[in-house]
């Protein structure tokens, strides 16, 4: 093929005549860029994918030397060095890559695999280039570059130990924080061990290991692991399973948390709570016992018929507050029970622990007189509760009762079923000296309770909050007269109906 | 005449106990300090006591244990207990105890309580 010496009706037909050859109709289905050369360095073909890249048809570029046309400045002279050696007969072993520059001025990389035509006697008359654009892959290689380097790079600094193991507990890798964790040099040494090793108790691997492959993920395993020197520490193991295309589990990753310290603080909490538990509850017996026996020689000093009426009604005043401490005993327990008894709630009949926490107020004020009205009935109301709905009520009552001076004690008891029809509202009202305003927000605050000294027996309201948030209800204090709150309290709670 | 027998390991609530009960008619039968001792006790009284007041914590046997052996003993024997510790409620009913009383209590109401076992049986 001849160079061609200028831009010709006979070159153009010539590059048609190729197009329309079988080579030709190949170089145009191809989604390859193909461009040939003259020695030169004259465009002698410049295929569709070529016009489509640059933006130049076949037409413009046609004759044109290549270097100055699509080569950029800076990439020139090695693009026209390997120009020379291909002239020479000599192809490169590797595919170079540089840009070309479009119509518009954008840049385009490209990889070329070069090949060329020559004489018979063996002279080089034509060079082709084979080439794809790479600029999107070349793209999109130096983010995933980006991304891997960020990763190992997060990988080795986050503060977490991090892993993969194979089913058998070969590492696959650690990074650095967990090379710490365990005691070691580096993480060669490390990857030498076997993952079951660093477990304490070796069985606790088999559990892990089942779990994760029946589960998928396990989050929050904790467990022991002993390090290189021998020490003990509390890890928490969180992990997925990795499976291969035929469903098998391939290796486990996860991370891995020195949980040791918080673990100590939590058996400490632990030893601690068991420690107050056996405190109050000694404490809560053998003062009640203490009052057992104060109790018993007051009324024998009260059953006297010769003890003057002043004394007699001392020893009654001194009784009351045996019966106080040994409330604020019971409230106090009440208050452990709440804490440590799961809440299993349950539909249940309203009356009768309503009516034992009457009967037990009762008994709980011999020398006063409950005038109680009530629409209270067997069967009639259902809540959603459990064992403390008792406490509840009999707190309140106790209250109620505790509160009002006289000896004759009115209060009423309503319930009904709340406009939304979730709640049951239930309205305990007495005839007392009320709740100012500024008490109703803090009446149920065990502290301002204290400070105030006022009602209650020290935790008794606070205690009727908790059971109400326990049951997801509400409660609140308002005047059994709007406006007067010397008229008596008015205690409204919400708690979940139950079934009918 | 009612007739009690006391077990109990607090020794001033056993004076009380004794100094109540005298008043108001009761016979005091019996007194033990811990459930070994009241197991013995009552292996030798004839007739044996209409009503046996527990304690649950005392030393050497509890009052769960002892109610336990005495019912097995008398399986007619009525015995209220008596504690300080709410949660013994549901192993004392269960070991036998006719009622179960918290302390402390307002002797009215111990009373009330002997009255209506003494009834019901």
């Amino acid at each position: 093929m001849q160079p061609p010496s200028n831009h010709s009706n006979d070159s153009t037909n010539e590059t048609s005549r190729i197009r329309r050859s079988r080579f030709g109709r190949i170089i145009e289905a191809a989604g390859a860029l193909v461009v040939g050369m003259n020695t030169q360095g004259q465009i002698t073909l410049f295929n569709k994918r070529c016009e489509e890249v640059t933006g130049y048809s076949e037409k413009e570029v046609f004759g044109k030397t290549i270097f100055p046309l699509l080569i950029p400045e800076d990439e020139r002279a090695g693009v026209l060095e390997r120009f020379q050696r291909l002239l020479k007969g000599k192809l490169p072993t590797y595919s170079p890559q540089f840009h070309w520059i479009t119509k518009t001025g954008e840049k385009r990389l490209m990889q070329w695999n070069n090949t060329f035509v020559t004489d018979e006697m063996g002279k080089v008359e034509e060079i082709f280039g084979i080439g794809i654009e790479i600029t999107e892959w070349k793209k999109v290689q130096q983010a995933l570059k980006e991304s891997e380097t960020q990763y190992q790079n997060l990988f080795d600094s986050v503060p977490v130990g991090l892993y993969r193991t194979t089913p058998e507990g070969q590492i696959l890798e650690i990074n650095p924080a967990l090379v710490a964790m365990l005691g070691y040099e580096d993480k060669e040494e490390l990857i030498k061990r076997n993952a079951s090793e660093f477990y304490v108790d070796a069985t606790a691997r088999k559990r892990w290991k089942a779990l994760i492959e029946h589960e998928e993920i396990v989050r929050g395993f904790e467990v022991q692991f002993r390090r290189r020197d021998g020490q003990t520490i509390w890890v928490e193991l969180n992990a997925r399973a990795i499976r291969n295309e035929k469903g098998e589990v391939h290796c486990y990753e996860g991370n891995l948390e020195d949980i040791t310290k918080r673990k100590e603080a939590e058996i400490a909490l632990l030893a601690a709570h068991h420690r107050s538990e056996f405190l109050l509850d000694l404490m809560a017996h053998d003062l009640n016992n203490i009052n057992q026996g104060i109790m018993l020689a007051l009324e024998l000093i009260e059953n006297d018929e010769q003890l003057p009426p002043h004394l007699r009604e001392s020893v009654r005043d001194t009784l009351a507050q045996v019966e106080r401490s040994a409330d604020l005993i019971a409230n106090v327990k009440r208050f452990q029970s709440l804490e440590i008894e799961p809440r299993l709630l349950g539909s249940r009949d309203l009356a009768p622990p309503f009516h034992a926490a009457v009967r037990a107020v009762e008994r709980a004020f011999p020398n006063k007189q409950l005038f109680l009205t009530t629409n209270i009935e067997d069967g009639k109301y259902q809540i959603s509760g459990d064992g403390f709905i008792t406490e509840l009520f009999f707190n309140l009552l106790h209250t109620s009762m505790k509160m009002d001076p006289n000896e004759f004690v009115k209060v009423e008891v309503q319930a009904n079923t709340a406009k939304n029809g979730v709640f049951l509202e239930i309205q305990i009202m007495d005839q007392g000296p009320g709740v100012p305003n500024s008490e109703k927000k803090h009446i149920f605050s065990r502290y301002k309770e204290n400070l105030e000294g006022e009602r209650g027996s020290g935790v008794g309201l606070t205690l009727v909050q908790r059971i109400i948030q326990r049951y997801g209800g509400q409660i609140w204090v308002q005047d059994r007269v709007e406006g007067d709150y010397t008229q008596g309290a008015n205690f409204v709670f919400l708690l979940p109906r139950g079934e009918d | 005449m009612v007739s009690i027998f006391i077990v109990d390991d607090d020794e001033n609530l056993h004076r009380v106990y004794r100094s109540f009960f005298t008043m108001k008619g009761i016979d005091v039968i019996a007194s033990a300090f811990d459930g070994s001792e009241a197991v013995k006790i009552f292996g030798k009284l004839n007739p044996r006591p209409d009503i046996l007041l527990m304690d649950y914590r005392m030393p050497i046997k509890d009052g769960v244990s002892t109610t336990k052996e005495i019912r097995q003993m008398d399986p007619a024997s009525k015995i209220i207990f008596l504690s300080a510790d709410e949660t013994a409620r549901d192993q004392a009913l269960k070991a036998g105890a006719i009622s179960f009383l918290i302390k402390p209590v307002r002797f009215a109401h111990l009373l009330e309580t002997i009255s209506e076992v003494l009834v019901n049986q």
